[in-house]
């Protein structure tokens, strides 16, 4: 086993580990997440040029980094998500135009004409429901879209493309399984939810190489969790 | 309105903290450590500032 593989292992347990550390113990979890994020970080850039596998780790990196920064914003759910989400995209670009990726014939962020317009008809939604229906959840209608779109980009149109340049068909695996890592705190019956639903959006982005698919689903995949599991959403 | 509802389970002076130390860590270290800090040093600062400002805003409701 090489030693950049090696790494990545450690980092991906390290991570797993960190996460529940972070769940049952939220002080000592924020420290030790706080100096395993900045290591990592500081341990895989390169002045040079970064290798595949340094940028898969920095990546890796991107939830940890939105994670330390939403533990502190205790606002209510529909603000900290929206800010949680919007950091993860706003981190996601940055990368993507730092490490200058691009994939071929497997758009990153596809269109992202295509994904504002389904955050401007869930504005809407979110509008009527909320002042036409006085819906208590109303908030919930314009969160999905932005939620299946950040994580798309993130988990699909970057970290699994590059996880597939190195892992291959493994990297369906690997992002179902980074995706369950973000899920511990909800519980083991989540965990299960989240990894079927993981391995079903990756396995069919592998298979299609079209983002389009996997949001879409992404947006059906979370309304169901709405309706099925509302503990996820805090309700 | 957005107000804080409760302090967190981890208190905001650890994230005032932790910004003095990886800011200290930036500016100290070299190129390297600057551009691979950079992207966790703006979020934590954007956070600090929502952060900072609601807190502010839940103070004056509170207060009027």
């Amino acid at each position: 086993m090489k030693s950049v593989e090696r790494n990545f292992i450690i980092a991906l347990v390290g991570l797993a580990i960190v996460e529940y550390l972070l769940s049952s113990f939220p002080t000592i979890g924020f420290f030790v997440y706080a100096v395993f994020v900045g290591l990592i970080l500081i341990l895989m850039e390169n002045e040079v040029k970064h290798t595949k596998e340094e940028k898969l780790l920095i990546i890796l990196m991107i939830l940890p980094i939105c994670r330390i920064a939403e533990i502190f914003l205790n606002l209510e759910f529909f603000w900290s998500t929206l800010v949680f989400y919007l950091f993860i995209i706003g981190v996601t670009l940055y990368y993507v135009i730092k490490f200058w990726l691009r994939f071929e014939k497997t758009p990153f962020i596809g269109n992202p004409t295509y994904f504002f317009g389904a955050l401007g008809i869930s504005g809407i939604a979110w509008a009527v429901s909320k002042y036409l229906f006085n819906w208590e959840f109303s908030g919930i209608v314009f969160l999905i879209p932005l939620i299946a779109y950040a994580e798309e980009i993130y988990f699909r149109g970057t970290f699994q493309n590059l996880a597939n340049e190195w892992f291959g068909n493994f990297s369906i695996l690997l992002t179902a399984f980074v995706y369950n890592i973000f899920s511990i705190s909800y519980g083991f019956t989540y965990v299960l939810i989240a990894f079927s639903a993981a391995l079903i959006l990756s396995s069919l982005y592998h298979i299609t190489k079209n983002i389009y698919i996997s949001y879409v689903l992404n947006i059906i995949f979370h309304v169901l969790l709405f309706m099925f599991y509302p503990v996820v959403y805090g309700i | 309105m957005i107000t804080l509802s409760k302090i967190g389970e981890v208190s905001p002076i650890f994230l005032t903290v932790l910004l003095i130390i990886y800011l200290m860590i930036v500016e100290l270290g070299s190129r390297r450590t600057r551009n691979a800090l950079m992207p966790l040093v703006i979020i934590l600062a954007i956070a600090f500032m929502i952060l900072a400002v609601i807190s502010v805003y839940t103070t004056y409701v509170n207060l009027k």
